[in-house]
């Protein structure tokens, strides 16, 4: 009785200490110092991605049914 | 501050989305589990604030298609990479597993001008996105992606671009220029692209195209910039809410 209400308690201590031990953070994500595409650097990028010589080898592939 | 929930979101995507979170195949693999970003172990309750808004770990992992067991670093690139992506703050995503061999996904968060204006919009780009065909569920991806469109709108950004690669004079084995528009991806045509071609002569842009004639496009399209307009009512929610209704979750077991 005594030892299984021990463990018991260590088991529950220790939830207890691991669940304290984590604390929920906050990351931040900004934009900050990053440029905004404007009308030509768009223009630019979609010229790029109709480059038949582009040297960029792989592109976002999808399989569906 | 949470993401709020748009009318539109109410009436056409709350039930798909609740649907989607309890579906295995993203409990399995889209969970917000077991990831760790720049060295940081990420707990369910941890938040990210954004320029939009906070989300949630589970809505980071969506928004950024990052899969559970995934290491992730972020990266402001403050210039056209070499893959001729936008700028903008990108999540790399790594994992061995569930992405094909020796790729990394990518995908940013880009501010883009308002014409000449100087008002900007929020969006979101992929540069990079490879699964594992062997080691995923078939639906993985198609879940993934209507997860972070879901997640995107929530957010308010406007839309989603990606190079839809492959067709006529490009590299043979890329399909994305056939396999995008059909989650709703769309581009304005090619000056003089459906000439001479009758009844496709008035198509504007390649759903257009797709809506009259769709093994035109398969047989003539080609590689472009596309965007998955995420705006309340638009016609890529049209495309992507029936093909993940009946492709997904129709022969699913939940």
């Amino acid at each position: 009785m005594t030892k299984q209400a021990t463990a018991l308690n260590k088991r529950e201590q220790a939830f207890k200490s691991s669940t304290k031990a984590r604390t929920a953070r906050v990351f931040s994500i900004s934009l900050k110092g990053i440029p905004q595409l404007d009308t030509s650097a768009k223009a630019r990028l979609e010229a790029a991605a109709r480059d038949p010589a582009g040297k960029r080898r792989d592109y976002p592939q999808l399989t569906i049914e | 501050m949470p993401l709020t929930p748009t009318a539109f979101y109410a009436d056409h995507l709350a039930q798909l989305h609740r649907l989607l979170l309890e579906h295995r195949i993203a409990k399995a693999h889209l969970s917000g589990t077991g990831i760790r970003l720049d060295g940081n172990d990420l707990g369910l309750d941890d938040r990210f604030d954004l320029p939009f808004g906070e989300l949630s770990t589970l809505e980071f992992a969506h928004l950024f298609c990052v899969f559970d067991g995934s290491r992730v670093h972020q990266q402001a690139e403050k210039f056209p990479s070499r893959d001729d992506a936008p700028p903008g703050l990108y999540f790399t995503v790594i994992n061995s597993k569930i992405i094909r061999n020796q790729h990394k996904n990518r995908t940013g968060l880009i501010s883009e001008a308002v014409g000449e204006t100087d008002l900007f919009i929020e969006a979101l780009h992929v540069d990079h996105f490879f699964l594992n065909e062997q080691n995923t569920p078939r639906s993985l991806g198609t879940i993934a992606f209507t997860l972070c469109s879901i997640t995107a709108h929530l957010a308010g950004l406007a839309h989603i671009s990606l190079v839809a690669a492959g067709g006529v004079g490009f590299n043979p084995r890329h399909v994305g220029y056939k396999v995008w528009p059909r989650l709703g991806f769309d581009a304005a045509l090619l000056p003089g692209e459906t000439h001479g071609v009758l009844h496709l002569e008035a198509c504007q842009t390649v759903q257009d195209v797709i809506a009259i004639d769709g093994a035109w496009w398969d047989a003539h399209g080609s590689q472009r910039l596309m965007a998955f307009d995420l705006a309340v009512a638009s016609r890529s929610w049209q495309k992507l809410i029936p093909y993940v209704r009946e492709k997904v979750l129709a022969e699913s077991t939940l």
